[in-house]
């Protein structure tokens, strides 16, 4: 493993860019991808399983068309989103087939199919499975539902009739402590209610009789 | 002292006990749901562990800062060019001479689903505890954020502005600009005897991220709460209304009902209302009882008082000033009635006390006016001191004031009680002979 890392270290440093720039940023990744076309980043292991790598290569080898995955958590600002890189890494690969780049968590991605190749609706199927898919998914699953939806060949119909959004870790969470919270929140009115109850009703009986008592 | 006056000084005694005790007895209030806390300061330097395989790049990285300490991740390499990267590193040897301590500098992405979980100061713990080199290690990551630690470092580290990146649209203008002001600025800052930092926001385990604590009722003090104060003063405040509810209630029926004979119908003071509709009742019944009465004994005595009584009603009219005049038709009309009913050609007087409670029992000292007077049975059970509420007041110039201070037949005669010509004395106060 210390090795590879090693490997590839060399490999990238030989790419040190003059200057900075994100058309430098693609000369790198389309190196990468030259060599293995799928990328996937190994700075977001909370998101990403160990295997990713082999899986999301398992995946898009069922689409049967070249396709290219990066999975990446560089986001930039405004002006050099993810459709920009893939305009950059088609330009660089000069190679036909599906483009795919993705952050870890599987949200934020953009997919593009470039040639005249079996035409799998990418576009579509991506944005079904991106608003299918909880928003803190993983990458892994959501290019699973984008190939399972891209191959179905119904993307325009799944993109138009899209199946309910499963709440993300963080909903269900929240969603069980506020139940809890209001959990607890009652049993606290319950303690209050009985206390008040037994302070007041043996009070209100002593002085009711008392009463009764002084005008018979 | 009375037992209110009791049972006020026994509450105050309770406050005054309870009253220290205060600040324990909180309003209910939920804790704030609490993010789970971070490791306590009995354990200065908390070791994370990581599943399998999540510490890939943390290995890859410290080895690459052992061979050289300047570390640019791939996914950013674009970010520094190659002379950035030589001005950093002369800024680098620089400060490392300045500081007497080995520099890293480390330009690496660190998201929020990092094994850092986005948070840069542990990403830095996590290299130093690796590469096991003290030292002043500077990061940058992807959003142009700047971080530094020292570790066992002369100096003292604050928060400096250049962390921020001044562009978030454009992260990485000027980042070896603002790399190299960063480690300017430590070489001239504030000395300090060099210290191990703290961490003390490890990052959460894995799969715990979104872990809140499940929040506690507090049960003792609401119960408490309710127990010594709420309950005693909404008891204390429930007895006073329902106390004012039944004697408004008593009061407004006291003013519409009054058609009951005896005691507990009779009011003390009469509307003229009242007194007409009771007056008219009593000379129908009589009227009724009159003519299947030929041979009683009681019918002269009963008769006359009639006539005395219809003209008396017709007479007094609606007019306030004659109250006591329909209160004695009523008088007159129910005399008339005990007559026929008991065969007595001479009633007894009415309640001196009131004169609607009707006829009167026994005699006893009221206290009212000197001497004996006849007396209801209601009246003769009451002490003397509970007689002047129960007294019949009439409308007078001044106000309201008791039956027998009105001068006229009725004081005169009291009411039949005094003398034996009752109704010819009244007939003669109506100017009927």
């Amino acid at each position: 493993m210390e090795g590879l890392a090693a490997c590839l270290l060399v490999v990238v440093c030989a790419a040190i860019p003059a200057s900075a720039s994100p058309s430098a940023r693609a000369d790198q990744l389309a190196a990468l991808l030259r060599r293995d076309p799928v990328y996937v980043t190994d700075h977001a292991p909370r998101a990403l399983p160990a295997d990713a790598a082999a899986r999301v290569k398992r995946s898009v080898a069922r689409l049967g068309v070249r396709t290219f995955v990066v999975v990446t958590p560089v986001t930039y600002g405004e002006d050099q989103g993810p459709e920009e890189l893939i305009s950059l890494l088609h330009d660089r690969l000069d190679r036909d087939g599906i483009y795919i780049v993705v952050s870890p968590n599987g949200s934020g991605g953009e997919v593009r199919q470039f040639g005249t190749g079996r035409t799998l609706n990418a576009d579509d199927a991506w944005i079904a499975a991106d608003l299918e898919m909880p928003y803190d998914a993983g990458a892994v699953a959501v290019i699973d539902r984008f190939v399972e939806i891209a191959l179905s060949g119904r993307a325009r119909e799944r993109r138009d009739n899209l199946r309910p959004r499963p709440p993300s870790r963080t909903r269900i969470s929240l969603d069980a402590h506020d139940r809890a919270e209001r959990r607890a929140e009652q049993r606290e009115h319950l303690a209050f209610g009985a206390g008040t109850a037994l302070g007041g009703v043996p009070l209100l009986a002593f002085l009711i009789w008392r009463r009764r008592k002084t005008t018979r | 002292m009375t037992a209110c006056k009791r049972t006020a000084a026994l509450l105050a005694v309770a406050f005054a006990i309870l009253l220290p005790a205060a600040p324990a007895l909180a309003v209910p209030a939920l804790a704030a749901p609490a993010v789970r806390a971070a490791a306590s300061a009995a354990e200065p330097r908390p070791v994370v562990s990581y599943p399998p395989g999540a510490d890939r790049r943390l290995v890859r990285v410290s080895t690459a800062l052992a061979r050289d300490p300047l570390f640019v991740d791939p996914e950013l390499a674009f970010a520094l060019g190659k002379a950035d990267r030589a001005r950093l590193r002369a800024a680098m040897a620089t400060a490392g001479r300045e500081l007497g301590r080995p520099v890293f500098v480390v330009v690496v992405p660190n998201p929020r689903e990092s094994e850092s979980q986005g948070r840069n100061e542990a990403l830095l713990f996590a290299l130093h505890d690796r590469l096991r080199r003290d030292g002043f290690y500077l990061m940058a990551d992807a959003r142009g954020s700047l971080e530094a630690v020292g570790f066992n470092v002369p100096r003292y580290f604050g928060y400096s502005e250049l962390d921020s990146a001044p562009d978030s649209d454009h992260p990485f203008t000027g980042l070896a600009d603002r790399l190299i002001k960063r480690l300017d600025d430590s070489r001239t800052a504030t000395t300090a005897p060099p210290t191990m930092p703290n961490l003390w926001t490890p990052p959460d385990p894995f799969g715990q991220e979104d872990r809140l604590s499940t929040p506690e009722a507090e049960l003792k003090s609401p119960f408490l709460l309710g127990l010594f104060l709420i309950g005693p003063l909404a008891a204390i405040a429930l007895y006073w209304a329902g106390r004012w509810a039944i004697s408004f209630r008593s009061i407004a029926r006291k003013e519409t009902k009054g058609t009951r004979q005896g005691a507990r119908g009779a009011p003390a003071k009469p509307t003229v209302r009242w007194l007409r509709r009771t007056g008219a009742a009593e000379l129908a019944r009589l009227r009724a009882m009159l003519p299947e009465a030929e041979g009683d004994p009681g019918h002269t005595y009963a008769a006359s008082a009639f006539d005395a009584a219809q003209i008396l009603y017709d007479d007094a009219g609606g007019d306030r000033e004659r109250t006591l005049d329909l209160v004695g038709a009523i008088v007159l009309a129910r005399q008339g009635q005990a007559a026929l009913a008991d065969k007595d050609p001479t009633p007894r007087p009415p309640c001196f006390v009131n004169p609607l409670h009707g006829p009167s029992t026994t005699r006893r000292v009221t206290k009212l006016v000197p001497g004996q007077s006849p007396v209801c049975e209601s009246c003769d059970g009451k002490p003397v001191k509970d007689l002047p509420a129960k007294v019949l007041r009439v409308p007078g110039p001044d106000g309201p004031r008791p039956h027998y201070k009105v001068p006229g037949v009725w004081r005169d005669t009291a009411f039949g009680a005094k003398g034996k010509d009752f109704v010819p004395r009244v007939l003669e106060y109506l100017g009927v002979d």
